[in-house]
């Protein structure tokens, strides 16, 4: 068979499966609005606290509400002890309790250290850091006030009081490439890939599996199958591949307005190479699993150890080496990080090296494994 | 051997199970393997020597402390200190480091002249968790310098350094991280994955089970395994499955309460009883996505959909409140939204048992309703072998 009959027959194959269509153009784009709907938002907003003012002062009442002039919290209302918070919090009912203590403004007034008090729940670490930083930053400017006032009643040169009002700050945090830290700017660009690997792998691993049960498509109906056969079967999955990939970079990611397109030539290039391993992944599991089920009863599950050893969420740097190295034969794991680079992070293509040379040791690696699996899977005698 | 009824369903199921190594693997090996990979992946807790870049324009003996300070943070390790910023893009680009602090020019000498530059950290916001470790722990490190000089400044009022120190922390934040304060990854991480895997596991196995059946096209023998009552069937084909992941949330509970050493702060029996809910949640699911379906591959395909992103719309790193209506709507139809608050709330915050009873409710209604939905259409599915065999 030569490559292209056996390329177009794999086309006409995939999309003539009634069963597999679906997963082969249709479930992408579904994933595509479905997945990123939690991150709409991007940020933190609107997480519940409370707070329990003991003071009930001119100075806690500014103070509370400050805090409802910040987006990320929503003052659920007052307590009048923390004890009657605490099980809310607790039970995750609540993300944060803040306590204003008895007399805060007068000592506060006179000097006399006082603080406020702010608890987050560890249970829910993002919600955590959300309300710890942003009362932080409420009470440290009300504090800031408080200290001034104090320092001109000392004496302080009112020009000097002045210029410290109006400083800077001494440290300034700057987000790189997700200039909004949007919260799913992160996690689609990086799950957006896994979704793609994930479902091509289940319906092309499916595909060739229905093809060994009945003895049938371009790599165990023929006579004979050769390189040539492989090569555009190969050819033909990947281009299912690469347009879901491409579907992902250049639609998705200017759809719910991701940043993207920083070196699209090198993404387009990263994804023909990308399509290739997952098509040749995809049909040598189809040869192992020989079954049509099987490839979804063991991908569903891989989907979350997948995205987690990829090391974009969890860093590579607190995983054990020998994770690392079994995250290698992965093709999201070369693949999210030279994506991520290359849409995202503007890398050029030599600053990719490493998931370059990662992704092409995989393709030589899987296609030979396909060739390997389909011949075997011929020389075993039909049922 | 019983020829008809309970015994006989599950000892057709077991020779089966002998008969097929990838189902009994699907039902046991991969699940293990997998759930002990993952706790193995964040047994180091707190993600530590993280790579920077700095970049020090200064050359003070401030700046040069500045570094000192940061290089003793834990979470941070400074591998490069390039001679400029447009020197750092490179690094950051490719990956080798996370972030740059940059500590321009003359920043010693204008803070003394009271117009002070920040000290600027450009961090790689596409990896959020680590862009906020590394950002809490530069923070950390200017903070406390900031801090030691306001107080020599103050000083000058009078009354030493102590009372200055007072005087400066006169109104404070106190900020404080209530259960988990240490922030383990481990414990927050692979406490949540290790039961939603468990949870998408126990569903595979069981819309496999019953699924296969169906594709097999072998429900005349299973049901006449069970002398033709389809409950009977179905309780002696599920029965196994449920122990196996019965036994698993056991297994993860002990991990956690007892090898990894994290004792409950609320209730283990109610935390046991909420992972044991979950996994017959988790078969009642199964036998709806079945009914619903008659159809295996189809079944697997709203697994993906209804189980696999479930944690995605639980609120697990992404609360709840902060998300859009839709998302809201699609979370409050998936049992791990309601299983996780319940786990948090007895292992790590000591939630009281009516917090537990309270959020206990909705996630019973998943092994009610599922049930309600799917044994009607399977009592129908099972008298229409024209249905059957469908791939």
């Amino acid at each position: 068979m030569t490559l292209w009959r056996a390329l177009s027959h794999t086309v006409a194959a995939a999309l003539r499966d009634r069963g597999l269509v679906i997963l082969f153009v249709a479930a992408i784009p579904i994933y595509s609005f479905f997945y990123p709907l939690p991150y709409v938002t991007q940020s933190v907003r609107d997480i519940p606290i409370v707070v329990v003012d003991l003071d009930a002062s001119p100075m806690s009442r500014d103070i509370v509400s400050r805090l409802s002039a910040v987006a990320a919290i929503r003052n659920g209302g007052n307590a009048s002890s923390i004890g009657e918070a605490s099980d809310a919090l607790a039970a995750g009912q609540l993300a944060g309790i803040v306590v204003v203590p008895e007399n805060f403004s007068r000592d506060a007034m006179r000097g006399t250290p006082t603080a406020v008090t702010v608890f987050g729940t560890g249970a829910y670490p993002v919600q955590d850091k959300a309300v710890l930083g942003s009362v932080g930053a409420v009470v440290q400017n009300v504090a800031g006030g408080i200290t001034a006032a104090r320092l001109a009643r000392q004496g302080a040169p009112a020009a000097a009081l002045m210029q410290s009002a109006r400083a800077g700050p001494a440290f300034i945090d700057q987000p790189l490439y997700n200039l909004a830290r949007g919260y799913g700017s992160y996690v689609v660009a990086a799950v957006g890939i896994l979704i793609v690997q994930q479902v091509m792998l289940m319906a092309i691993a499916s595909l060739v599996g229905t093809w060994l049960e009945g003895r049938a498509g371009t790599l165990f109906g023929a006579r004979s199958v050769g390189l040539s056969a492989l090569a555009g079967t190969i050819a033909g999955f990947a281009l299912f591949v690469f347009l879901a990939l491409l579907y992902f970079i250049g639609f998705v990611f200017w759809f719910q307005d991701y940043p993207r397109g920083g070196n699209f030539a090198g993404a387009v290039a990263f994804a023909a190479l990308t399509a290739l391993t997952v098509a040749s992944l995809g049909i040598a599991l189809g040869a192992w699993f020989a079954d049509r089920e099987r490839a979804l009863q063991v991908l569903l599950a891989t989907s979350v150890p997948f995205l987690f050893m990829g090391g974009i969420v969890f860093p590579r740097e607190a995983m054990p080496a020998p994770i690392n190295a079994l995250a290698m034969l992965i093709p999201t794991t070369p693949g999210i990080f030279g994506f991520v680079k290359l849409n995202q992070m503007s890398a050029t293509w030599s600053e990719i090296r490493p998931e370059f040379l990662n992704m092409t040791a995989l393709l030589l690696l899987y296609s030979g494994a396909a060739w390997w699996a389909v011949r075997a899977r011929r020389q075993e005698a039909p049922e | 051997m019983a020829t008809t009824g309970l015994r006989a369903v599950v000892s057709r199921e077991l020779r089966y199970l002998g008969r097929q190594p990838w189902d009994l693997a699907l039902l046991l090996w991969f699940p293990a393997a997998t759930l002990a990979l993952m706790l193995w992946l964040f047994s180091a807790g707190i993600p530590t020597g993280l790579p920077i870049a700095v970049v020090d324009e200064d050359h003070s003996s401030a700046s040069r402390e500045l570094v000192r300070r940061m290089a003793s943070m834990r979470g941070l390790a400074i591998t490069a200190q390039p001679p400029s910023l447009e020197a750092t893009q490179p690094l950051v680009r490719s990956g080798a480091v996370y972030g740059v602090v940059h500590i321009p020019s003359n920043w010693e000498r204008d803070r003394l002249r009271n117009a002070g530059q920040p000290v600027m950290l450009y961090d790689n916001a596409q990896f959020s968790l680590v862009a906020g470790l590394i950002g809490g722990d530069v923070r950390t490190a200017v903070a406390s310098m900031v801090v030691e000089r306001a107080v020599a400044s103050e000083a000058r009022f009078g009354g030493g350094l102590a009372q200055a120190a007072a005087r400066i922390n006169g109104v404070r934040a106190d900020l404080r991280t209530l259960f988990n304060p240490a922030l383990s990854y481990e414990a927050y991480l692979a406490g949540m994955l290790l039961p939603v895997m468990l949870h998408l596991f126990c569903v595979i196995a069981a819309v496999s089970a019953l699924g296969h059946e169906f594709r097999d096209r072998s429900v005349d023998a299973w049901l006449a395994s069970a002398g033709g009552s389809l409950s009977r069937a179905l309780v002696g084909k599920l029965a196994p499955v449920l122990l196996v992941y019965l036994l698993f949330a056991l297994l993860i509970v002990a991990t956690f309460a007892g090898w990894r050493g994290w004792a409950p702060a609320g209730s283990l029996a109610l935390w046991v009883v909420a992972i044991a809910v979950l996994m017959i949640a988790s078969v009642a699911v199964a036998v709806m996505l079945v009914g619903i379906t008659i159809n295996l591959r189809l079944a697997l395909s709203l697994t993906g959909l209804y189980v696999a992103t479930g944690l995605a719309f639980s609120g697990f790193s992404f609360p709840r409140a902060a998300m859009g209506p839709a998302a809201q709507w699609w979370g409050g139809l998936l049992p791990y939204t309601y299983y996780l608050p319940v786990q948090q709330g007895q292992w790590l915050g000591g939630a009281s048992p009516s917090a537990w009873a309270q959020g206990m409710a909705p996630l019973l209604l998943f092994i009610g309703v599922p049930l309600l939905v799917g044994l009607p259409l399977l009592r129908r599915a099972v008298r229409q072998p024209h249905r059957w065999g469908g791939r």
